[in-house]
């Protein structure tokens, strides 16, 4: 593991859809986790590896959320997983969190396959 | 408590408990969301915001959070824009980094002694008086 402090060490890096190269450092892995428990390193990998949407951020061109479907929920309606990507340049980027979403977010398609809204 | 905050990405993310399972969900505001428990989903867990330097005054004034809870995210803030660490700022204000770390959980009754330390360490800082 590549380290970044005391604190903060790369747990892997994945290559995603639409060309991105996601870091998965300790510390936002472990921010996700704490926050949204629902959350695992494998869901992670599969949203970033094989999301049905990408999209870059209507509100900062640096950050991309990949979406993945996952169930249709009585209560919820159709719940999708989302990984928060912050593009650091150059192909690179690295998860800031992780979480399961109502709604896809609106902004510049990346890529498509076709989601509901 | 717990407050995350990049200011590259301008994304914040507040909650106000750890460990409930949750889903996102919209609110009426374009940029916040809520995370709501899946067992109830009247119980707000927790808030991710985007643009944040836009929202915070938004987010000081009307997510109903405590002073406490205005101070963490107040310093969060002002600690990710300034790109300093805990243990930065822990020095800044003059107490230990748990104890800092505890301010931004909100878990810390914070001393006048510290609170004046805070105003005089950061005067130009507009989001302190939206808090106290």
């Amino acid at each position: 593991m590549k380290s970044q402090g005391d604190e903060n060490s790369l747990i892997e890096t994945i290559d995603a859809a639409a060309g991105l190269e996601i870091q998965i450092w300790t510390s936002d892995f472990q921010h996700a986790l704490e926050g949204h428990p629902e959350v695992s390193l494998e869901r992670v990998r599969n949203a970033l590896r094989n999301p049905i949407k990408v999209i870059k951020s209507k509100k900062s061109n640096r950050v991309c959320l990949f979406y993945s479907l996952e169930v249709q929920d009585e209560q919820f309606g159709t719940i999708y997983f989302c990984v928060v990507v912050g593009v650091l340049g150059k192909g690179v980027g690295k998860l800031e969190t992780a979480y399961e979403t109502t709604y896809i977010k609106s902004g510049d398609v990346l890529l498509d396959k076709g989601a509901k809204k | 408590m717990m407050v995350k905050y990049n200011h590259e990405t301008g994304l914040m993310y507040i909650h106000l408990m750890t460990g409930v399972p949750n889903i996102q969900m919209r609110t009426s505001k374009a940029d916040v969301s809520k995370f709501v428990a899946k067992a109830n989903k009247e119980q707000t867990v927790g808030y991710e915001i985007e643009d944040a330097p836009k929202n915070i005054e938004y987010v000081l004034n009307k997510l109903g959070l405590s002073r406490k809870q205005k101070l963490a995210v107040g310093l969060c803030f002002i600690r990710e824009k300034q790109k300093k660490t805990q243990k930065d700022f822990s020095t800044i204000i003059n107490v230990s980094e748990s104890t800092y770390k505890s301010i931004e959980k909100a878990e810390h009754n914070i001393s006048f002694d510290t609170l004046d330390i805070i105003y005089n360490q950061f005067p130009k800082e507009e989001i302190l008086h939206e808090i106290f």
